[in-house]
């Protein structure tokens, strides 16, 4: 089971949660409080479960799981529609299902099943690349969770399944006019957009066009949190030393902002290292997609890579005022379960994949 | 080929975000940093106010006014040199040694940007001195902090609390609630159960401040959210009264409407003043005396303790008595020869000439043990414990305080349990007087004697009218099932324990007012028995409950009943029948 494993990648995977432990004990860190309430410990734990996932999903390999991939994608829509019915309101959005002691978080989930199912559709297709349905169906299957998981509403996320969809094409060959006209056509639909999105949204987005025109409201979280991020310098303030991250000016410190304490405490080497641990990563991915003849596993791997940099991108933009704020987990590094195990569970795919080339 | 272009259009977002956070971090960094550190950004913390606590006629029971606290600002004293010449200046303003200032200063420091406490409710004089330095100590303010009062003093303290600083356990359990280290919360009382309602949110302000330190812009701001205000059922004037009653000895007072358990008063003795709990400089040693006080001023006697009720538990032994028609208000009659006589043990009654022939209503009027004795041998300990455990003992009464005990009512499996004993007959016998095992707290005397009033009521005592002015909806006292019947019998001794010449409750009479109740007085092996009283006034149509204990007191027709008398003639006097 863990013959010709890609230790690279396994390696980077550890590193880069090895920091983010650092850093959710540092957000966490009151003098008093003893370390088994800090969530850094919890966090712990989640990964834990995370190790067995990817054992789990070592163990029965990738091909099986793309074959239940309908499954799942049926699965993840009947839970999507059961969050909007029963999900507990967090943060003004439901976006979690409360199961015990756990919160279920079902568009975290979405990701993966997409990606499954679109690999499993297109890989059927492989003979079919140019025909026209080779396009359309998978764009319909990208759109009905997305529309689910605008409603709740998680614009982040419903955001990110477009890029991904459009890059799994690109790698299975799609003529680009398609991929040129998508990306046209979405242009269009911004209009419509802006009509479904919820006032905090527009809110964000309109303070994200324009931080000073709110400074006190919305605008507090990107100036906050662009002054921790500046304020690290070249070299940081030291772990356990952000001024911003202790006196709670940043909120969502530890799920969405973790970044932003990051460029404080490690400054602008730091950050870079990060990012260029996260691309390393994406970038091994990549060298598996081009050694692994697959169709199914070629596909999987780019919709894991592409999902995996698209939030890296998202969350580090957000925290220096790139993007809107719109709720994008940093992969490994923010703390919350359902996050960390889609990353494990997308890294186990793809070391599967490798594992079975 | 797709694939390198994919890798490329990858890299190369990367690269941007890079760029992007090389621009923030070195070529705006020190404007940044600058920002965040480096004495230009101060937080200056807005506390909240903490609500305050009404009386039933919304007079401050507890309130807030505004003390002054000296303060440092360690960002400037990160200067070796600066830090020197500042505490040597203040330790000579102060009075304080440099090694007593720097040991507050390590103390209270808590991060490198938040102000350090250096002292406490600084006398006014101080603050003129300090105020006129302060152009040559930058490092050093005066900072106005709202400082809690508690008008009664030590009327009620245990009911309203105090507050004190958080301690690692609590900061443990309630850091996700937002509490932090050295914040002030409640340590007991209703200071304490609602701290969540009383406490507001913290805000505060992060500002921007030259060289000098003065402020130039506003970065961002939070307003403080303040506490919740809460009124209660609570009468100030009736409270300090009752205190002013059983001050100088220990005990409780629970005065409470009969007919919703509104409570209007509850004291315990010995107490103390929770203002000592704030300020002063000598208020150490005073929280050290009342700590090792071993009278326990802390302890709510009213909710906290148990004690035997002895003969105003004759009440419950009447009603199970006569709800089971084992014992009746006429047949019933026995012979009171002082004592009883039971397997070779000799039951004493409280008059050893003895009472002669007794009825039922005699028997409570002149507390003649020895009926009771000879009726709960008819009733039987089962009957005894289900109604003991009806009319609310044996759990807590659910007042909104925290640490309210459950008292104890025995039967035989408790017996065997605890004691590893069988019950005997001489067991039921002291049930019945309300000796031996079974243990209450005043407040359970005053549900128990608000269920006689209010006709077989059983209420629930609060002692919060509403909270941010919403009114506390309180589900309806509990019919209980004891015929009025036995409730009118019950009523008609009480009547003539206190209005009869004979009665033991004499001295709870007030001229112009109808007065019902029972003493009890509770022997306690080797020590001065426990004086009880319960009652409510007016006889025919109660307004008032009152409980009344006084710890190694002595008779309760002699030390309870006379507080009773003289808290319902106050009310007479304020007008309040």
């Amino acid at each position: 089971m863990f013959k010709k494993l890609d230790y690279k990648i396994i390696v980077l995977t550890c590193i880069i949660f090895a920091i983010g432990i650092l850093f959710q004990y540092s957000v966490s860190y009151q003098k008093d409080v003893p370390v088994f309430h800090n969530s850094a410990f919890k966090q712990l734990i989640w990964v834990l479960i995370g190790f067995l996932i990817v054992a789990f999903v070592l163990k029965i390999g990738y091909r099986r799981i793309i074959a239940m991939s309908y499954y799942f994608y049926g699965i993840v829509l009947f839970l999507l529609m059961a969050v909007l019915i029963i999900g507990s309101e967090r943060l003004g959005a439901q976006r979690w299902i409360q199961l015990g002691a756990f919160n279920l978080q079902p568009s975290e989930f979405t990701k993966l099943s997409l990606i499954l199912t679109l690999a499993y559709y297109l890989g059927i297709r492989k003979d079919r690349v140019l025909h026209v349905k080779s396009f359309l169906v998978p764009f319909f299957l990208t759109a009905i969770p997305a529309i689910f998981i605008l409603k709740q509403p998680d614009l982040g996320t419903a955001l990110l399944l477009f890029p991904t969809l459009l890059s799994m094409l690109y790698i299975f060959g799609v003529e680009i006019k398609y991929l040129l006209g998508f990306l046209l056509s979405s242009v269009l639909f911004m209009p419509v957009l802006w009509n479904i999105m919820r006032p905090y949204q527009k809110q964000r987005l309109l303070v994200f066009i324009n931080p000073n025109m709110d400074p006190l409201g919305a605008g507090y979280t990107i100036i906050q949190s662009k002054i921790a991020v500046g304020s690290g310098g070249l070299i940081g303030k030291g772990w356990l030393s952000g001024t911003q991250n202790y006196l709670n000016f940043l909120p969502e410190r530890h799920t969405d902002f973790i970044f932003s304490v990051v460029g404080e405490e490690w400054g602008f080497l730091g950050s870079v290292a990060i990012l260029t641990l996260y691309f390393l990563l994406v970038k091994r991915m990549l060298h598996i997609l081009d050694t692994t003849e697959n169709v199914y596993g070629r596909l999987v791997v780019a919709g894991v890579a592409t999902m995996l940099s698209l939030q890296v991108i998202i969350n580090i933009g957000m925290t220096i005022g790139l993007f809107p704020v719109v709720g994008i987990t940093l992969p490994l590094i923010s703390y919350g379960g359902s996050s960390l195990l889609t990353t494990f569970i997308g890294i186990g795919l793809v070391l599967s994949v490798q594992q079975m080339a | 080929m797709r694939l390198k272009i994919l890798s490329l259009i990858i890299l190369s977002v990367f690269i941007i975000l890079g760029t992007c956070l090389f621009y923030n971090q070195i070529l705006k960094g020190g404007y940044f940093y600058q920002l965040s550190e480096n004495n230009r950004i101060r937080l200056v913390p807005e506390d909240a106010a903490r609500g305050v606590i009404f009386d039933a006629k919304r007079r401050p029971l507890v309130d807030s006014t505004l003390s002054y606290y000296l303060v440092a600002s360690p960002q400037v004293l990160k200067n070796k040199k600066e830090k020197a010449r500042t505490l040597d200046k203040l330790s000579l303003v102060l009075g304080m040694s440099l090694y007593q200032l720097e040991a507050v200063y390590k103390k209270n420091y808590t991060a490198p940007f938040a102000d350090i406490v250096l002292m406490k409710d600084i006398p006014r004089e101080l603050i003129f001195k300090i105020e006129q330095m302060n152009l040559d100590l930058p490092a050093v303010s005066i900072k106005p902090k709202p400082q809690r009062r508690y008008v009664l003093k030590e009327a009620g303290a245990q009911v309203f609390g105090f507050l004190g600083e958080i301690d690692k356990a609590q900061l443990t359990q309630l850091t996700q609630y937002g509490y932090r280290r050295q914040d002030l919360i409640g340590k007991s009382g209703l200071e304490n159960s609602q701290d969540l309602i009383l406490r507001g949110e913290e805000g505060g302000m992060q500002i921007e401040v030259n060289n000098r330190n003065h402020q130039v812009g506003i970065l961002s701001s939070k307003a403080p959210v303040n506490g919740t205000d809460i009124q209660l059922t609570i009468d100030a004037d009736l409270e300090a009264f009752a205190y002013e009653q059983l001050k100088g000895r220990r005990g409780a007072v629970v005065l409470m409407d009969p007919n919703d358990g509104r409570i209007l008063a509850m004291v315990s003795s010995p107490s103390f003043d929770p203002n000592m709990f704030i300020s002063g400089s000598d208020s150490d040693q005073k929280i050290r005396s009342v700590l090792s006080d071993k009278d326990t001023p802390l302890v709510n006697r009213a909710i906290q303790n148990q004690y035997p009720p002895g003969s105003i538990f004759k009440i419950v032994t009447t009603a199970a008595g006569l709800e089971t028609k084992r014992i009746s208000e006429s047949a019933t009659v026995f012979y009171c020869p002082g004592f009883y006589m039971l397997g070779g043990r000799r039951f004493n009654c409280a008059e050893t000439k003895g009472h002669g022939r007794v009825n039922l209503r005699d028997a409570i009027k002149k507390s003649c043990n020895v009926f009771f004795f000879k009726a709960s041998e008819k009733i039987g300990q089962a009957p005894l414990s289900y109604y003991t455990n009806l009319l609310g003992f044996g759990k807590g009464t659910g007042v909104e305080l925290s640490g309210e005990v459950k008292g104890l009512v025995p039967d035989k499996s408790w017996k065997r349990r605890v004691m590893s004993d069988n019950w005997y007959d001489g067991d039921t016998l002291n049930f019945s007087i309300g000796q031996g095992y079974v243990l209450i707290s005043p407040i359970q005397a005053a549900v128990l004697i608000s269920a006689i009033a209010n006709n077989g009521k059983l209420v629930q005592p609060y002692l919060i009218e509403s909270i941010g002015g919403a009114k506390i909806k309180r589900p309806l006292p509990r019919q209980l099932p004891i015929s009025l019947r036995t409730i009118d019998i019950i009523k008609d001794a009480l009547y003539s324990v206190v209005e009869s010449d004979e009665g033991t409750g004499v001295n709870a009479r007030v001229g112009g007012l109808s007065v019902s109740g029972k003493t009890g007085t509770a022997q306690v092996t080797g020590r001065i028995s426990h004086g009880w009283f319960v009652g409510y006034a007016p006889s025919e149509n109660p307004k008032v409950a009152i409980a009344v204990f006084v710890e190694n007191g002595g008779y309760g027709g002699e030390v309870a009943a006379p507080i009773a008398g003289a808290v319902f003639k106050k009310m007479k006097q304020l007008g309040m029948f």
